[in-house]
């Protein structure tokens, strides 16, 4: 343990170093600002490691380090939240009043998230404490100060039911993470953070970043089992954690980075799946519009068309050693059989599986395991099962095309739409791929995900870094933002670890503009490195705050000038600003150009409204790839599942309540 | 003004008598004759009829209709030459609509005022219209089977007895014809169903699927039972571009109105709860007859959504409007939150409250089929936790190590049950790293098995007993178990509860199971559907029905051309498909989208088609006439030119060339 401290710590510093490096190459001059590391440092080990130590020693050097560019990923974003935590409580003397419970509310909430026994899987898991689950225990809180005792008595136990639902929604948020080793086709590997509402496609899309590979459809996630002699790929829709914790604890198996033609063959050429007649027709060409038609047919339909399929296959007997051929065919609603001396009239067939709970993998070399008729198998089975089972079937095929065959109409029947939904998916994400490439080398802040782009945020807090977070680290980052915000600064982080507060106390920042002003002003002088390089920047730089919140309430945008126009131009020039100034001037007290601007700043909120423009290039990102929100407090990141609604429309219910009480 | 005279004392001249009959005098009546030449215009032929016959009344629907010809009048510019119309016509002064008893999908009888003077496709449209259901283009007219076929279905036949009346029904003027438009809803339902009572009952009777089935109805139906019968009901199809009077139909006569082609464009359950409702009728109807086949798993999916929709077309108010419920939900969740935090005393205790997630805890027998063990069922201390039951000794013991602990996500559950034999079992597959372990959790009564059954269901699926649906999937199970109570000899009850589950699979599957073990299944199948809406469920059923391999398809006996027997061609959305009549064999499939061209001979009746690659068809129909065969056909290919542009109506000639062949022309 001792020694992976200091390991990491090593690396930290390296990092560091290397940070260093970077901004320097920029052209500008960094001042290190000391403190944020040290608190970095401190986070790191009193939150994330206790918990990592374990797993941590079972890694490479290698894999550290890639895991530590998604850490300090976290940690940038961390300054931003202890900043913006600092502001907001500074700014709103109201919500002073309730810090010191909802703080301490946190800190609980903090400690028994970290507590919280972990289910490591495969590698091992990483029990940062997920900013959503804070909320979930907050929420309740901050409202009694204003307006405490008056008719809990009425309430019925149906609203206590609902209420519970709408808790259980939030709990559900605890986000769950785990670094998992890749494989890459040249027998290296990868390690990376994935956290438990990514689904593969998500980690397909982090995996090109860092591989620079041709971002084509054919990429997957692969899944092999050695023991079964079983491998699959990751549907683009399916959740990658989940997938990966129904793995034994000493689990051999492995998951890949390859390419797959099997993947998406029957987009590319659906003729071969939709019009062949017994197999002949593999390989007939199609004119592109056809197959436009054929998908749409068979896709966009009311209800999905499985094709048609039916054939002798070979059955491996449960818990026997033989093969018997049994003629099968695929309906809609799983795999049948036909009877000994039935016909195969619907009325005759007899069910052989249906499709729910249950995974189809290729049987590799079968013929030497089993004694296959042939080596084109495929298996069904229980995702949970992992080992030998008489509940795994086994099938064998004639041939390398009906094997294909079969494994692709199981998979229609058993995903239907969402299959063409991936598919079309990753399609876009492919056709970016090239123009994605030299946004990149243009400015590299945009494009996100590098681990340069990761370095130079920590170093400059703030700014830049909402755009060159990858959705997926910004979450993480997120996360470190909480833990540090507790540990800076424990009331007011305290605070500002609730999303939903946030935009609360944001509206309190519009109605009480003047709050105290040291405070203030300390944070608005981390929050805005930039200002001293170009004043005006104050309020883009700080737009990049509200970034973090949630949508705003509605009312806020309407006295904010939105200023779209105005965002549109700030990434690229502002972009390398930052650094010179920015964490350099930061802790301690005046440069005395900082104050105006914060000032400014402070007075419009409008940050709040350009907020709307920051998110553009990383929302593009976020729809192809979150299905959930990050995180509940953050931006409306793409995707839209319960939970940001859930919070804003709670956001809603407080002021409305709020409102009242007034 | 001199000149010869008749002996009747007309003139004689270029003149000439034609002889009109108009109904409104009576059936005895004697036509009247009117004194022409040929170069009256059919309108000055009609004001002297109203002239002469010194009724008042409002004539402006009636037009001349000219019976040998089959013709009617209705270019009242036209001349009688212009006409070629001569002495020895017979003409109708008649209403151009008429009304017509309709067999909808839902096999319930309603009168509406059809067109009879326009052709059958803007009839449909008109009668469509009236229903409010979208795209009349999907559906046509049918003749009533023949008498022998009726008697047959004496009894009780759907309650033909109560028909609706829907023949007084204005419409606004403004719609636009078949475009498609929807009307403004008014109280939930479309304006002109909220005139009177009796309309709305009928809406409702449009919209909500009748629940008053039971087994006999089924049995009474008419079955195809070969791919030859299947192909009888299309010999019946009306032609879409010729009016009705052209084609025999008289006033009042029985017609069935159906989906014709399967091909069902935009169903939005906003527009079209009528549409949805008769489509889940339909292919209710398909599924119960057989007429689509579907396996057993299959027909118990049906079965458990019939009984879904049913339970809750209960309840259904017609005027609800689909949708905006998962917001609801929330929505309550929130204000009720926002109570709760204005009056917050003691937050604590009720937070504890809300994140207590309810455990069950009591002593059951439990077993586990092993390999070489003879033992039965155990008495246990069971708990269930979250999605967990952990099982000890006995109760004192529940603070040690647990016997055995099981996850339940992820696994089966399949209820074994017995109520004559008060056996409450429940029978669970839990998967594992090593296979799925077998356990077998025996209660003492049907509330405890429901409380538990519905945990087990709900840890399957991930979630815990706090989750909202907790309670109604108690009820739920409850509810099947009373089923189960109620034996088919006991007096039926009226509600359709008691009814049983027999009327809501085939009579094949009826006869197969006896109803205990016909319940279970279904309600196994019923736990995945349970939470749809109404709505949902109807859709889910269509789209079930619509993936089964034999949906959509039109059968007719042909006999190619080259081959000596008869065979099958079946006509589905997207192709063509030639298939052994004797094995039902699928013998060879062209699509659509491969066709060249295709030509219908009218004088040998033979169609005739091209598909690429110098591929070539012709086939004569045996079982229908050759323009249903030619019309299906070409409505087909006319449905795949409709565009996702709403605003556009239909192209009426388009679908008058693909389908009407030298008719239209």
């Amino acid at each position: 343990m001792e020694q992976t401290c200091d390991d990491i710590d090593e690396m930290f510093s390296n990092l560091l170093g290397e940070m260093d490096l970077l901004t320097q190459s920029l052209g500008v001059e960094t001042v290190q600002p000391p403190s944020p590391k040290e608190s970095n440092k401190e986070y790191n080990f009193t939150v994330g490691f206790k918990d990592l130590n374990e797993s941590l020693n079972a890694l490479e050097d290698k894999d550290l380090d890639a895991l530590m560019a998604d850490l300090v990923a976290d940690l940038s974003e961390v300054e931003q939240k202890t900043i913006q935590a600092q502001k907001t409580s500074s700014h709103c003397p109201q919500s002073e009043v309730t810090q010191p419970s909802t703080g301490v509310c946190a800190a609980a909430a903090y400690d028994y998230k970290s507590n919280v026994p972990v289910t490591t899987t495969g590698h091992f898991e990483d029990d940062l404490p997920p900013p959503p689950p804070d909320p979930a225990f907050d929420l309740p809180l901050p409202p009694p100060p204003p307006d405490p005792l008056t008719q809990e008595e009425l309430e019925t136990q149906a609203k206590a039911d609902k209420i519970k639902l709408a808790l259980e929604k939030l709990k559900e948020a605890k986000v769950k993470k785990l670094v998992i080793k890749v494989h890459m086709n040249d027998n290296s590997t990868k390690s990376l953070m994935v956290d438990e509402r990514q689904v593969a496609r998500d980690v397909l899309d982090n995996l090109f970043e860092k591989t620079h590979c041709d971002c084509n459809v054919d990429w997957c996630l692969y899944e092999i089992y050695p023991e079964l002699q079983i491998e699959r790929f990751f549907e683009d829709h399916e959740n990658v954690i989940e997938i990966l914790s129904d793995w034994t604890r000493d689990t051999e198996n492995k998951v890949l980075f390859l390419e797959k033609n099997e993947k998406y063959a029957v987009f590319k050429n659906p003729q071969n799946f939709y019009l062949a007649n017994k197999g002949k027709n593999e390989g007939k060409e199609m004119k592109e519009k056809n197959k436009e038609f054929l998908l749409e047919e068979s896709f966009c339909g009311t209800s999905v068309i499985v094709p048609e399929l039916e054939g002798a296959l070979y059955l491996k007997e449960d818990g026997k050693k033989s093969w018997k051929r049994r003629y099968f065919l695929l309906r809609a609603s799983g795999i049948y059989y036909v009877p000994k001396g039935k016909t195969k009239t619907s009325r005759d067939l007899a069910c052989f599986i249906q499709f729910e709970n249950l995974n189809i993998y290729y049987g590799t070399q079968y013929k030497l395991k089993y004694k296959a008729p042939t080596d084109y198998c495929f298996v069904l089975k229980h995702p949970q099962i992992q080992k030998e089972s008489q509940y795994i079937k086994y099938l064998c095929c004639d041939d390398q095309w009906t094997l294909q065959q079969w494994v692709t109409g199981i998979r229609i029947a058993k995903y239907g739409k969402t299959l063409y939904d991936n598919y079309k998916r990753a399609v876009q994400r492919a056709s970016l791929a090239s123009g994605w490439a030299n946004l990149a080398t243009v400015k590299p802040a945009v494009t996100a995900g590098s681990s340069l782009t990761d370095i130079t945020g920590t170093v400059q807090a703030n700014g830049q870094i909402l755009q060159s977070i990858p959705p997926a680290s910004l979450e993480a980052q997120k996360h470190t933002e909480m833990t540090k915000d507790k540990k800076s600064n424990d009331v007011n982080g305290g605070h500002s670890v609730q999303p939903t507060s946030q935009p609360q106390t944001y509206q309190n920042k519009r109605a009480s503009l003047k709050p105290p002003p040291p405070q203030r002003r300390s944070s608005a002088v981390s929050s805005t490195p930039l200002q001293p390089a170009q004043p005006k920047r104050g309020s883009a730089v700080f737009t990049s705050d509200p970034v973090t919140f949630p949508p705003p309430p509605p009312e806020m945008a309407e006295d904010l000038p939105p200023p779209p126009p105005d965002f549109c131009e700030d990434p690229p020039d502002f972009v390398p600003p930052p650094p010179p100034t920015c964490s350099s001037s930061s802790e301690d007290l005046l440069p005395p150009p900082p104050p105006p601007p914060p000032a400014s700043v402070s007075n419009k909120p409008p940050p709040v409204t350009k907020k709307v423009g920051p998110p553009p290039p990383k929302r593009q990102v976020n729809t192809e790839r979150t299905e959930e929100p990050k995180s509940m407090g953050l931006p409306p990141s793409g995707g839209g599942s319960g939970q940001p609604d859930l919070m804003s429309d709670l956001m809603k219910a407080l002021q409305k309540k709020r409102g009242n009480t007034s | 003004m001199a000149g010869l005279k008749t002996a009747s004392g007309d003139y004689i001249d270029a003149s000439w008598e034609l002889s009109v009959a108009v109904e409104e005098l009576g059936p005895e009546a004697e036509p009247l004759t009117l004194r022409v030449t040929g170069d009256v215009h059919i309108g000055g032929v009609m004001l002297q009829i109203v002239d002469k016959i010194k009724v008042k009344q409002n004539w402006s629907d009636h037009a001349l209709w000219w019976e040998q010809k089959k013709l009617w009048l209705l270019k009242t510019n036209w001349t009688l030459d212009k006409y070629g119309l001569q002495a020895d016509a017979r003409l109708r002064y008649t209403p151009q609509h008429k009304p017509v008893r309709l067999q909808l999908p839902n096999r319930r009888m309603i009168c509406v005022h059809a067109s009879f003077s326009e052709p059958v496709f803007r009839a449909v449209a008109g009668i469509c219209r009236v229903l409010s259901i979208r795209h009349a283009e999907e559906l046509s007219l049918l003749r009533a089977p023949e008498e022998k076929d009726k008697k047959k279905r004496k009894g009780p036949v759907l309650g033909t007895e109560d028909e609706f009346d829907l023949s007084g029904v204005v419409l606004p003027a403004t719609l636009p014809f078949l475009t498609g438009a929807e009307q403004q809803p008014f109280r939930g339902m479309p304006a002109h169903f909220s005139d009177s009572p009796a309309t709305e009952a009928c809406y409702r009777m449009l919209s909500v699927s009748w629940t008053g089935l039971t087994p006999e109805h089924v049995l009474k139906m008419p079955r195809p039972s070969s791919l030859v019968e299947k192909a009888q009901i299309n010999s019946r199809w009306l032609s879409s571009s010729r009016s009705l009077m052209q084609q025999d139909v008289r006033e009042n006569e029985q017609l069935w109105l159906r989906f014709k082609y399967y091909n069902f464009f935009d169903l939005e359950p906003k527009y079209d709860a009528v549409r949805i409702t008769q489509l889940y009728e339909q292919a209710r109807w398909a599924v119960l007859l057989e007429e689509t086949e579907s396996t057993e798993e299959e027909m118990m999916v049906f079965a458990a959504l019939q009984y879904h929709i049913n339970k809750l077309s209960l309840s259904a108010d017609p005027t609800e409007t689909a949708g905006e419920q998962g917001m609801d939900d929330l929505d309550s969740a929130l204000s009720n939150l926002q109570v709760k935090l204005e009056g917050g005393t003691s937050t604590s205790d009720m937070l504890e409250n809300l994140t207590t997630i309810p455990e069950l805890k009591d002593y059951l027998r439990i077993f586990r089929p092993r390999k070489l063990t003879l033992k039965g069922y155990k008495q246990h201390w069971v708990v269930f936790k979250e999605t967990t039951i952990s099982y000890y000794k006995s109760r004192e013991e529940a603070l040690g190590e647990p016997v055995q602990q099981l996850n339940l996500k992820g696994c089966e559950v399949v209820p074994d049950v017995n109520i004559s034999g008060q056996k409450f079992c429940i029978r669970l597959l839990v998967p594992s790293p090593e296979g799925m372990s077998e356990v077998y959790l025996r209660c003492e009564d049907e509330q405890q098995y429901a409380r538990w059954m519905a945990g087990c269901r709900l840890a399957a699926k991930g979630r815990t007993m706090a989750d909202s649906t907790y309670q109604s999937e108690v009820q739920n199970i409850l509810s099947f178990l009373q089923l189960q109570r109620a034996s088919p000899d006991a007096p039926v009850a009226p509600d359709a509860e008691a009814m049983g589950t027999q009327w809501l699979v085939s009579p094949r599957y009826q006869k197969k199971f006896k109803p205990k073990q016909l319940t279970p299944r279904i309600l196994e199948a019923h736990q995945n559907v349970a939470q749809l809406s109404l709505t949902e469920a109807k859709m889910r059923f269509i789209q079930a029905w619509q993936s089964l391999p034999d949906f959509g398809i039109s059968y007719f006996v042909v006999r190619f051309k080259g081959s000596r027997k008869d065979e099958i061609l079946g006509i589905a959305n997207n192709r063509l498909i030639r298939i052994d009549l004797a094995v039902g064999d699928v013998v060879k499939t062209w699509r659509y989208s491969n066709m060249r061209q295709w030509n219908v001979n009218w004088d040998i009746r033979q169609v005739a088609i091209e598909f690429d690659e110098h591929i070539n068809v012709a086939f004569s129909s045996v079982s229908a006439r050759c323009n249903i065969v030619h019309e299906y056909i070409g409505g087909y290919i006319f449905l795949s030119t409709r565009s996702n542009d709403k605003g556009r109506g239909l192209d009426e000639e388009l679908f008058y060339k693909l389908t009407g062949g030298h008719e239209a022309l």
